[in-house]
């Protein structure tokens, strides 16, 4: 009777570990590389990682900031002195933001100087409630060091203006928010919108300004329009 | 002896709960095909370049991601529950077709393509099984095997194209894997969803019109779905979501 227990529970056991191991795995191509943006991620020994279920993909931040704030999204970025830093730094802060790449020869720097024109509007006790992010589309070629050198060729105040880079796909989600369009061209420039967002303190894009000709009218209206709550 | 029986059945029954976790890393699962990469012409040529583009191998999605697989994410993703999503990231229609946060309801098949997503909410999802959305050029490499002798493919000419994106929205959407498959072993690229791409915003940088002249300066004349595709995708905002508008993910491979 004992034995036959024993030899019935030795069956099953076999049974159900032949199942659970040997179940044959679901065919899936994988290359190993694990992204790093997932955190915690569990990688069985055939490769496949699938994140932990409990663990959240970190794209966004929930809850802290309004419906409508850029701050939101969950990027990293590099200054142009090589400090990592969140967008959300910018929070309390009016923000003109606009995107480029350092070797653009045509519209940037005119962007730029539109930009440097909306600063020099600013009066002089306000200024400080200001940031100027300038965040390239070129992250191969501009290193935070390629971004200094801009920000100095240019005479950009480092206490004011943030030159940032961040991964291909932190830039992507960026442009998407502001409905910045851009294409690299096999030359290696990139044709791009030409846009000025005006974000209020709380990240919100309260003003764009499109286009490569800013007028004044168009400046005190986006400046009014940031300063509004 | 019966006893005994019922004492190995219960152990039998534990080592099959055991599989359970098993069966969930299968349901995001998606099989992917290895895409050799190869040349795709754009319907308008980039600026100083060839007019075709040379195209990396990826790693594509077999099938589009379901209901089901799509629940899977948003459990373990509180922030992207239709009920907690941010409007920047997705407008008022997402998930609309769903019951509830976390019940899809009797009427939406879970293994249909899950529809009424925005980009943002495709991008996080690709990115959170470690994959990627794929580009518009990988997207159109893959769906031109619809057009290659020996596709299994229900819709291979244009004419049968024409016919479907002409079509109104869906009631319901079938089945993914309901379509037939490509020349790359790819199924549904046409015939079931539009599907979203990760840079289908830069299509249209400097407004290019699409009808009349805006074919002027087109690579291929003929190729009228595809202008029908360009126009699509340059109506859309990243936060746009549509009952038939819904997406799969891509590798790099290495």
């Amino acid at each position: 009777m004992k034995k036959s227990f024993f030899i019935c529970c030795a069956a099953l056991l076999f049974l159900g570990s032949y199942f659970t191991i040997v179940k044959k795995p679901v065919t899936v191509y994988s290359n190993n590389k694990t992204t790093s943006s997932i955190t915690e991620e569990k990688t069985t020994p055939d490769g496949i990682t699938i994140p932990d279920s409990n663990d959240c993909c970190k794209t966004i931040k929930a809850g802290r900031y309004s419906s409508e704030s850029i701050y939101q999204l969950n990027s990293e970025w590099r200054d142009q002195d090589n400090r990592k830093i969140d967008l959300a730094k910018f929070e309390n802060k009016n923000v003109i933001l606009a995107m480029f790449y350092a070797s653009c020869r045509s519209a940037c720097p005119v962007i730029v100087n539109d930009m440097k024109i909306i600063e020099s509007a600013i009066p002089a006790n306000k200024i400080n409630n200001y940031r100027f992010v300038l965040v390239t589309i070129d992250p191969s070629r501009d290193k935070p060091s390629v971004l200094k050198e801009y920000a100095v060729a240019k005479n950009l105040d480092n206490q004011k203006w943030s030159l940032l880079k961040g991964s291909k796909n932190d830039i992507m989600q960026l442009a998407m928010m502001l409905g910045f369009k851009y294409s690299k061209n096999a030359d290696g420039s990139f044709t791009h919108s030409s846009l000025i967002s005006f974000l209020n303190k709380k990240g919100e894009i309260k003003y764009q300004s499109e286009g490569l000709v800013l007028d004044k009218s168009s400046v005190s209206d986006a400046i009014a329009a940031i300063n509004k709550n | 002896m019966k006893r005994m029986f019922l004492i190995a059945f219960v152990l039998g029954l534990a080592f099959s709960a055991n599989q359970l976790p098993a069966q969930n890393k299968k349901i995001l699962e998606t099989k992917m095909i290895l895409i050799k990469g190869g040349y795709y012409t754009p319907l308008y040529k980039k600026k100083g370049g060839s007019k075709s583009e040379c195209i990396k191998p990826f790693y594509f999605d077999v099938h589009a991601v379901t209901n089901e697989q799509f629940l899977k994410f948003v459990k373990a993703n509180p922030e992207w529950r239709r009920s907690k999503v941010s409007r920047i990231f997705a407008d008022r229609n997402y998930l609309k077709d769903w019951r509830d946060d976390l019940i899809p309801g009797d009427k939406v098949n879970p293994l249909s393509p899950v529809v009424n997503v925005s980009w943002f909410a495709a991008n996080a999802y690709c990115k959170w099984v470690g994959k990627r959305l794929p580009t518009v050029a990988e997207w159109e490499l893959v769906s031109s095997g619809n057009f290659l002798t020996g596709s299994k493919s229900v819709i291979n000419t244009n004419d049968k194209l024409i016919k479907w994106y002409s079509r109104g929205l869906p009631d319901q959407v079938n089945s993914i894997m309901s379509t037939g498959r490509n020349k790359y072993g790819v199924y549904d690229m046409f015939g079931l969803i539009r599907e979203w791409t990760y840079d289908f915003s830069n299509m249209n940088i400097n407004g290019v019109a699409i009808c009349g002249a805006g074919s002027s300066g087109a690579t291929d004349l003929t190729n009228y779905p595809a202008f029908l595709r360009y126009g699509f995708r340059s109506s859309l905002k990243a936060s746009s979501t549509l009952p038939n508008l819904g997406f799969r993910c891509a590798r790099d491979f290495n």
